[in-house]
């Protein structure tokens, strides 16, 4: 796979790592700095909770940069043709670009969710904790792939990105029944119960399976979109 | 390859009209023309990338080499070869290999720290493994130094005498008509004219450029 060799050479992976990691250590930073927590006050289910929200609100600044720069790089140095060359089409490389940053993500978010099983020595939630944190990467990385398969600029990509999310709050606060398209976000009912969850040290919830199909049904529409768009792609990348 | 009642338009801009014309398979058909006229936007349309009318009629595979075809600036040489060698659409790169000369060049650097020369030589490598029937080369020796010039030189009539492909050389580089032996045409006034006279051609470009 192409990906793998052009990540090794370019540290993406490690960037992408680090990424996961550092948004696990600013969930503990804020519990102590905003919430003004003591950390021998601090309990797992807490910090799990705090890291969790960290990736649903701070997610979407920082995850979608890696993924929107790992194609819009291909666009900036024409590339596109390259790929072709090797016989990929617009799906499979759509397709190679999320499967690496997924790979990636889901180191992260290991170590995130095995560390802070392992600093509390209790790992009951680690598997639920693990998925919560995937869901959302999965997530955030799939839409974050789209906007620049789209938009070919970085900026462009970025920007609608955040401005989306932002929308998609905004409608869910006219009208709630509008929380498909912000669901992740911590204003919906089902974010705070989590906490709740997360301190019963539960081994699984529904909450999960529910989110794996709400990203699975993204990444359908996703797929169409990009074969609506797959002129886009050779003309973006040539 | 025959274009036949060919016509592109590019924005308001039209490029070329009703133009029917024949380059000869096993030949070096030089391309010349200023800048603007259309040259690369013709090499574009043969991909795919712009919408053209009429038709244009080849057998084989076609590949295009310009600035906007390029190989990953963050693989290495060593990378690139092993994913070639790996890809079921690439035939035998070996003997590229050696017609270009790329063992001089260190296999471990990222493609982007490379000269233009070397990344030229890359280029070739790569998009001539899958043996195309047609290649056409869009101003293909621009920002090269004159050693890397007669390197490419070199390199493609020895590829020509081998493969007996049709080799369209989008330039405006007049040198590339002084190294690269064949049939010209011109691109001008939203047509290809062709010269059985390279001199001829000369005259006319550099009087009216």
């Amino acid at each position: 796979m192409i990906e793998l060799y052009r990540i090794k050479n370019n540290h993406i992976g490690l960037f992408s790592v680090m990424v996961c990691v550092l948004m696990g250590v600013l969930g503990l930073i804020l519990l102590v700095s905003l919430d003004g927590y003591q950390l021998d006050e601090i309990s797992m289910g807490l910090l799990q909770y705090s890291i969790y929200t960290v990736y649903t609100q701070f997610g979407f600044f920082v995850l979608p940069v890696l993924s929107i720069y790992l194609i819009t790089i291909d666009y900036k140095e024409k590339n596109i043709a390259f790929y072709k060359l090797l016989k990929y089409n617009e799906h499979l490389y759509f397709l190679q670009k999320l499967a690496v940053l997924l790979i990636l993500n889901t180191i992260g978010n290991f170590i995130v969710s095995f560390s802070v099983s392992a600093v509390y020595r209790n790992f009951s939630a680690f598997i639920l904790f693990f998925f919560k944190l995937e869901n959302v990467s999965v997530f955030i990385t799939l839409i974050s792939l789209l906007y620049a398969f789209v938009f070919k600029n970085l900026m462009i990509s970025y920007c609608v990105n955040f401005a989306l999310w932002v929308t998609g709050i905004v409608l869910y606060s006219i009208n709630g029944s509008l929380k498909i398209f912000c669901f992740y976000d911590a204003s919906l009912e089902k974010h705070s119960a989590f906490q709740d969850v997360l301190e019963a040290g539960v081994i699984m919830h529904s909450s999960v399976i529910t989110e794996i199909i709400y990203n699975a049904v993204v990444f359908l529409i996703g797929m169409v979109i990009i074969t609506m768009f797959r002129k886009r792609w050779m003309k973006n990348g040539i | 390859m025959q274009l036949k009642n060919y016509s592109l338009t590019v924005g308001k801009k039209t490029l070329f009209s009703n133009v029917s014309i024949n380059f000869e398979s096993g030949t070096v058909c030089n391309l010349l023309g200023g800048n603007g006229v259309g040259k690369s936007s013709f090499a574009k349309s043969l991909i795919g990338m712009l919408d053209y009318e009429g038709q244009v009629i080849y057998q084989g595979s076609l590949c295009v080499i310009g600035s906007y075809t390029n190989v990953p600036y963050d693989l290495t040489l060593s990378d690139l070869i092993k994913i070639l060698k790996r890809n079921k659409a690439i035939s035998e790169i070996d003997e590229l290999y050696e017609l270009l000369g790329i063992k001089q060049i260190d296999h471990f650097l990222k493609i982007g720290k490379m000269s233009d020369g070397q990344k030229q030589k890359i280029k070739l490598l790569s998009f001539l493994s899958s043996n195309p029937d047609i290649i056409v080369l869009d101003e293909f020796t621009a920002s090269l130094d004159k050693k890397s010039m007669l390197d490419i030189y070199n390199f493609l009539q020895q590829y020509q005498a081998k493969r007996k492909v049709l080799i369209i050389n989008i330039t405006h580089n007049i040198l590339d008509l002084e190294n690269l032996n064949g049939k010209y045409f011109y691109v001008t006034q939203n047509t290809i004219i062709q010269y059985s006279d390279k001199r001829k051609l000369l005259e006319d470009y550099t009087s009216l450029s």
